[in-house]
């Protein structure tokens, strides 16, 4: 990577610890299909991967690579019709999610596994205030009448950096700013101590500045109670700031699998590398033309049981358009899901 | 294209303390020039009037004040067919690909109003530009009888080109143009729009909150924040050497496709953007500003012009 | 869309300066989609159905009806129901059942015409009243305003008491009011639509304001007029048959439906069928175009979202 020489860039190389605690979450296998009258969707196929206490797993992909129903799926909050869950275990505090019945559900929504959306407002009642929605979480799960809960609110208030704790309580989701919101809705979610934290696209509606803020609060946050973060994102950059361990997913499958440094320094996918060539660069002074990946992401109807990213590759083979490649392990814990790779390694 | 204290107030309903009518100042005394061929960013966050300016030098919105000059006449005195010619002259490509198209419509009828408007072509000669059009921005002609919602977000952006494109303008006003897509489509369409830039001696006035994309396709940065303008200058400069804090900080808070630099420093702000109805008195950033002194919350700062390089900052860094 | 090649060939398509997108979604056209999600909605089919059966008998009156609906015959007053006389017959020995057949005819045009008026009044003065604003806007929505304030039945009645009771009246009567509603509508959603990037980049490239209106702003409100059209059919027959009820809408001897209920009602016992079979053509006729209105506007919504 070229970048300027600029004071305050430090470089870090961080090394990933030896041995990583026991995984809080374990998805193998997932599959949600949708059944539509156009047909069957696989939007999340085959989807493996584990969730450790006090890291950060990123998911990483575009429109419709099935991402955010990876994320729905394990608190099963899949629309059901057109969806359903016809695969695979999600395996939880050593229990199977998939197996559990709609009171244990609701039990450990909100309070064992957490979830953040993308836009706070419609995320937030308009007509109760923002106190009451925090203090309803404690309420519920960690049964405390209004006064315990009011004072616990402000607490998180205060521990999310919301100036004015005391007085925002009272205050209605429309007269705070999109950071605010998603600071409230972080307050929310955190008043619980979740065990799993999952945060889809938790940034993408705020401003750049804010963005970081909201970033910074959730790394300091993780680290002061321990939870499994599970990031959804678009944003390669975002990755690079905050996850340990990233998942790239493309058209309903995991293509790429691997620490954040070795996903960054040796991507494998062409998928993986196209993305990262195809991102204007900040502190890269470059005339040529951006490599794009030419074509579009396909229509998860059409599929004709090849490699998905076929008809977008540079390096597309005819095995590549016949059969779906499985995954290979190029490197200690980096997985690809490419025909590139077979003769390498083990396939898994 | 060059404005002089453009200002652009919009009265809200809502009543202030003294019963006076509250104003969103969303552009507030805003001196800019746009040259020939160039492509000029403008750089902010939510709030900070790039997306109203933007609409104001296109006259899709009336300034309270100011004057925007195009080609040696005032914009806002424009007339009749003086101002159809206009229209002609300076277009604009939005940010929604989804509300940018009339789902009512075909897309070659989409493409084909600009030319029955400006009675530029009928008939055969209308059907061949349309199809033109469509090769430029790399659609399949056929494509053209289809409604936008069967195209993909990347496909109706590249059809916006098109009719932006369909009058043979000068300038292009481009809002946002690829925040709403897919990572892996921005790069065809940015290279789409460097290459009819180049192609048709386009100006771009590029509006942008993405800083990365905007390093790519700018020449010039004109940097924004609640109605003003803080720093303008060449592209290197303002990314490699920034005056205003403001600037510098936006660098800081771009997160990097880089887990190397993860621990780099940076400055965080503290607290949220203040609004646009009651700015902050004195320089307008000076609450979130990690560098201010006293005599920023009491004086507004004036634009110096350092030979084309311009910052408004009591206390400039570099 | 197969490439057939070895990993070392580059399979580039395009030489120009962006690739030519070699496929677009897939998408069948609106009607095709719409059918479909109409057609999974049996009620809505039902009242479709319905409606198509009662106006063909309504068009087709003069050769489905029996007989004569005015043919009085007082030799044969009160007549049970018979092969003959399907329903019986009423107090002038007249056969319910064509009168029923022909009273459909007034109901549906009752129904249809006054709606369509007001349709048409309210979307005009809605998209005028949207699109500009300002003092337009306010002159028009405090005039609905008043209009609305009016109860609207009584407003009909007072119309039809003081024009008299002919068919044209009876259509201002039953539009006088409702334009009303249909405006509001009309004028949230040009207000909404207003606002949108498609709008506004016609109006960047020049496009007068009217054919903005017309191309643009209204095609995209039929979705919604449509439902209202057909939620608002109901209304009207409800209507007249409420006014013939009490003496204000269609006159005798013709067969309207409320004004058989009304004449009927004092002859519940001898033949109540004269009463109660309009009635139920009412229940009937209403219930259906309700279906068919909810229908439609449950298969417009996923289109819309599209």
């Amino acid at each position: 990577m070229t970048e300027s020489s600029d004071a305050y860039l430090k470089v870090e190389t961080k090394t990933v610890p030896a041995s990583p605690p026991d995984p809080l979450l374990s998805i193998q296998g997932l599959k949600t299909y949708f059944y539509t009258d156009k047909g069957v969707l696989p939007a999340v196929d085959d989807v493996s991967l584990t969730a450790y206490k006090g890291r950060v797993l990123g998911i990483v992909g575009e429109s419709g690579c099935g991402k955010s129903m990876t994320a729905l799926s394990i608190l099963r909050l899949i629309p059901s019709p057109p969806g359903r869950i016809v695969g695979g275990r999600i395996m939880f505090d050593g229990r199977n999610i998939l197996d559990l019945s709609v009171n244990e559900m609701c039990h450990l929504r909100g309070n064992e596994i957490s979830m953040i959306f993308q836009e706070p407002m419609t995320s937030l009642n308009p007509v109760y205030t923002v106190g009451r929605q925090v203090m309803e979480v404690s309420m519920l799960h960690r049964r405390m009448n209004r006064t315990q809960a009011r004072e616990e609110a402000v607490r998180m208030f205060k521990l999310v950096g919301i100036p004015e704790a005391e007085k925002r309580i009272d205050v209605y989701p429309h007269q705070l700013s999109g950071g605010l919101r998603q600071r409230v809705m972080i307050a929310m979610v955190l008043s619980c101590r979740p065990k799993l934290l999952i945060a889809d696209e938790p940034t993408t509606a705020l401003d750049v500045t804010v963005q970081a803020q909201i970033l910074k609060l959730m790394r300091d946050l993780q680290r002061e109670i321990d939870s499994a973060i599970i990031l959804i994102t678009h944003d390669l950059g975002v990755v690079a700031e905050m996850c340990d361990e990233v998942l790239v997913m493309y058209a309903g499958r995991v293509v790429e699998q691997a620490q954040v440094f070795d996903l960054f320094d040796n991507p494998r996918h062409p998928y993986t590398e196209g993305l990262l060539k195809s991102i204007p660069k900040l502190h890269q002074d470059d005339a040529a033309p951006l490599y794009s990946i030419k074509g579009m992401v396909p229509s998860l109807l059409g599929l004709d049981g090849g490699c998905r990213f076929h008809p977008r590759c540079e390096a597309a083979t005819e095995l590549c358009v016949r059969r779906e490649p499985e995954f290979t392990e190029v490197s200690p814990g980096h997985q690809v899901r490419c025909w590139k790779y077979r003769e390498r390694g083990e396939s898994l | 294209m060059s404005g002089r204290n453009l200002k652009k107030y919009f009265t809200t309903n809502s009543r202030g303390l003294q019963g006076k009518r509250e104003q969103i100042k969303a552009v507030d005394d805003i001196a800019l020039e746009i040259y020939k061929n160039e492509t000029l960013a403008l750089v902010g966050e939510s709030g900070c009037g790039k997306s109203t300016l933007g609409r104001l030098l296109i006259r899709l919105l009336e300034l309270t004040d100011g004057e925007i000059i195009f080609q040696d006449r005032n914009i806002a005195t424009l007339r009749g067919k003086e101002l159809q010619d206009f229209r002609k002259k300076v277009q604009i490509i939005f940010q929604d690909p989804y509300a940018s198209l009339n789902p009512r419509m075909r897309v070659r009828d989409i493409l084909g109003e600009p030319l029955a408007t400006h009675r530029i072509a009928q008939g055969k000669e209308k059907e061949a530009r349309i199809a033109e059009l469509m090769d430029l921005v790399g659609l399949r002609r056929e494509y053209a009888r289809r409604y936008p919602h069967q195209f993909s977000g990347g496909q109706r952006q590249r059809i916006g080109i098109a009719r932006a494109l369909a009058l043979n303008p000068e300038l292009l006003i481009c809002d946002e143009p690829v925040s709403a897509l897919d990572v892996s489509i921005r790069s065809q369409i940015l290279n789409l729009l460097k290459d009819l830039q180049t192609r048709f001696q386009l100006t771009y006035l590029f509006i942008s909150h993405d800083l990365s994309v905007v390093r790519y396709i700018s020449d010039r940065v004109c940097v924004m924040f609640l109605g003003k303008i803080v720093e303008v200058g060449r592209c290197r400069e303002i990314f490699e050497d920034p005056r205003h804090p403001y600037t510098k900080l936006l660098m800081s808070a771009v997160p990097l496709p880089n887990p190397h630099l993860r621990n780099r420093e940076r400055i965080l702000l503290e607290g949220d953007i203040p609004s646009p109805i009651n700015p902050p008195p004195g320089c307008r950033f000076h609450t979130r500003c990690p560098y201010a002194k006293e005599i920023c919350g009491e004086a507004e700062p004036v634009m110096t012009d350092a030979g084309g390089r311009k910052y408004a900052c009591h206390f400039p860094l570099g | 869309m197969g490439v057939n090649l070895d990993s070392t060939q580059e399979p580039r398509l395009a030489s120009g300066p962006a690739l030519k997108d070699t496929a677009a979604l897939e998408s069948e056209n609106f009607l095709r989609e719409f059918s479909k999600s109409f057609c999974r909605n049996k009620m809505a089919v039902a009242g479709a159905v319905t409606i198509l059966v009662i106006t063909s008998i309504a068009i087709l009156a003069p050769f489905v009806a029996p007989h004569d609906p005015y043919q009085v015959n007082l030799a044969n007053q009160f007549a049970p129901p018979s092969p003959t006389y399907l329903l019986g017959t009423d107090m002038f020995g007249r056969d319910v059942l064509s009168r029923i057949i022909y009273g459909a005819r007034i109901s549906l045009l009752i129904g249809l015409v006054p709606t369509f008026i007001s349709l048409a009044i309210g979307t005009f003065l809605g998209l005028v009243s949207g699109y500009y604003g300002g003092k337009t806007d306010y002159l028009i929505m405090r005039l609905a305003d008043i209009v609305l304030a009016f109860p609207s039945l009584l407003l009909a009645m007072v119309v039809m008491y003081t024009l008299g009771a002919t068919l044209l009246n009876i259509f201002i009567a039953l539009s006088a009011v409702r334009w009303a509603r249909m405006a509001r509508v009309v004028r949230a959603e040009t207000m909404s639509l207003k606002e949108k990037e498609f709008v506004e980049g016609a109006r960047a490239v020049g496009v007068s304001n009217s054919t903005i209106i017309i191309r643009h702003i209204f095609p995209n409100c039929v979705p919604s007029l449509l439902v209202l059209f057909t939620l608002q059919i109901p209304d009207a027959i409800l209507s007249e048959a409420t006014l013939s009820f009490l003496g204000v809408g269609a006159q005798p001897p013709a067969s309207s439906w409320g004004l058989m209920v009304s004449a009927g009602k004092e002859f519940l016992m001898p033949a109540p069928a004269i009463a109660i079979a309009p009635g139920v053509a009412i229940l009937i006729v209403v219930l259906a175009f309700n279906f068919l209105g909810d229908g439609i506007r449950d298969a417009i919504d996923p289109y819309m979202k599209q």
